[in-house]
């Protein structure tokens, strides 16, 4: 890896376990599920009922005006963003905010504003779209609300590579760093999915669990009863800087994005290659970029969607990435309790691996009551695991074949 | 005798339930000197929001090159009754 070094000194999730990063971890630690019957709209005629809901804290609601003017994907992106700042304790009065950019990821943006504007035409006719349809949808209104919000002029963009747009988001952040373009950057992603076209649509692929009847039980990834994964809401924003200008400021670090790996699969639209291979090249190509062997990965977070597809894929991946070290490195996998929130999942997942560096503690996996044997990955599963944690890798792999690995190192 | 109630006043009722429901801007901000960008913090995209509004109020479609000349409250209000000029006074019993 060349050019400036990129740490993280603020963490910001907002998802279906916990919001903000004290809340959150302690859910991790928990292994409490997210998941539940779904209450943002009627999917009673929907074959798939439950989701992973976030419910924002009071002082994050939005008012009235912002509910008609932007989309739950930007109110997520928000509150993710107010409290990723708190937490670097970086002081905005004081800096260049030319020199501070913003990376949101995210697979589809505003949908249910989308939805809204389809039903309001079909309905009325044209004259009836509502004026804020465009910008309530599109896929950059997250990153732009968050830049507005806080005056942040630095470079803005966004990021879709469906489930793999978060982690994503933070490559495409560290490269600003590193390159120089940017000191500070608020990266990750958000996700506002629960609607009936979007729920409807990933269960008529076959894609969602099917157990209504056990919203917590539903989302397993590498349990042998798994029948597919759980989608969720939610958002993650982390702030990036460079190493100087977060010693320059006496910031805490919390750790180094020290690495990454990308590679496509170009196999199929939405199944992984069977075998792993552009995930395993992922994978290598992100110890690679962060000078790590496999055998100095000390935990591994997985993409772990609980489809049958995925668990094989990234097991194999795993496989062929770190040879002899995949059977004694432990894995958990986060969906587990928070259910698969898309675009955002790579940042919430990158948030979780920050926070077993920090505190020396592997998360459980929910509901690995029976592991799939042919997985043959060291799985934690019901407890917490502690132990010396200096390197973490953090999978994400998508929708299109986009594979995307963090390698995040202690400092 | 009917007791009758001003028609700016009636109008001036419907505007502010139609930027309440439709923008989220409390009735009580809402004034007939109110500036609709300066003082309500409404911008382009609501001012066609707000002609969209009038245009159930009055029951027939209006030209968006008004929009620019939607600059206050009082202004919605003439705009509206000037359209409506035709229809019976509004009287209640």
């Amino acid at each position: 890896m060349t050019g400036r070094r990129v740490v993280v000194t603020g963490l910001g999730p907002v998802t279906s376990i916990g919001t903000g990063a004290h809340d959150f971890h302690r859910a991790q630690l928990k292994g409490v599920s997210g998941i539940r019957a779904v209450t943002r709209f009627d999917a009673s005629d929907l074959p798939v009922r439950i989701a992973g809901e976030v419910d924002l804290p009071a002082e994050f609601a939005p008012t009235r005006r912002e509910l008609l003017a932007t989309d739950r994907c930007g109110h997520l992106a928000a509150t993710a963003a107010a409290l990723a700042l708190a937490d670097s304790g970086l002081d905005l009065k004081e800096e260049d905010h030319t020199r501070i950019g913003v990376v949101v990821g995210s697979g589809s943006g505003g949908s249910a504003s989308l939805e809204n504007g389809v039903t309001a035409m079909l309905a009325g006719g044209p004259r009836k779209l509502p004026p804020r349809l465009i910008p309530m949808a599109m896929v950059n209104s997250p990153a732009a609300h968050v830049a507005l919000k806080h005056g942040l002029l630095g470079p803005c963009s966004a990021i879709s590579t469906a489930c793999a747009s978060g982690a994503e988001a933070l490559v495409a952040a560290h490269q600003m760093i590193a390159s120089g373009e940017a000191d500070v950057v608020l990266a990750g992603g958000a996700e506002a999915p629960l609607t009936s076209l979007v729920l409807g649509g990933f269960a008529r692929m076959g894609a969602l669990s099917l157990r209504n009847h056990e919203p917590e039980g539903a989302s397993r990834p590498f349990d042998s009863a798994r029948d597919g994964f759980v989608l969720a809401e939610g958002a993650a924003l982390l702030v990036l800087e460079s190493a100087e200008h977060a010693s320059a400021r006496g910031a805490t670090i919390l750790a180094e994005l020290r690495g990454y790996g990308r590679s496509a699969d170009a196999h199929h639209i939405t199944a992984p290659h069977p075998e792993g291979v552009g995930a395993g090249r992922a994978v290598t190509a992100a110890l690679r970029s962060a000078s790590l062997r496999p055998e100095d990965v000390s935990y591994v977070n997985a993409h772990g969607t609980g489809t049958a597809f995925n668990d094989a894929s990234e097991a194999r991946a795993l496989h062929r990435a770190l040879g002899a070290a995949a059977g004694c490195v432990p894995v958990s996998a986060t969906k587990s309790m928070t259910g698969h929130a898309l675009g955002a999942a790579g940042a919430i997942e990158a948030v979780a691996s920050v926070q077993a560096l920090v505190h020396g503690v592997v998360p459980p996996t929910l509901n690995l009551d029976s592991p799939d044997p042919a997985v043959g990955l060291d799985l934690v599963t019901d407890a917490p695991r502690e132990g010396r944690i200096t390197s973490v890798l953090s999978n994400s792999f998508a929708f299109g074949g986009h594979n995307v690995v963090l390698a995040f190192t202690s400092v | 005798m009917t007791p009758r109630i001003d028609v700016s006043e009636t109008i001036l009722e419907s505007i502010r339930t139609a930027l309440d429901e439709k923008l989220g801007i409390p009735s009580d901000e809402v004034h007939l000197e109110s500036r609709l960008k300066e003082d309500l913090g409404l911008d382009s995209l609501d001012l066609v929001e707000l002609l969209t509004a009038v245009e159930e109020q009055i029951g027939s479609p209006l030209n968006d090159d008004l929009v620019p000349h939607l600059t206050t409250v009082a202004k919605v209000v003439e705009l509206i009754a000037e359209r409506t000029a035709a229809l019976p006074p509004v009287s209640v019993e």
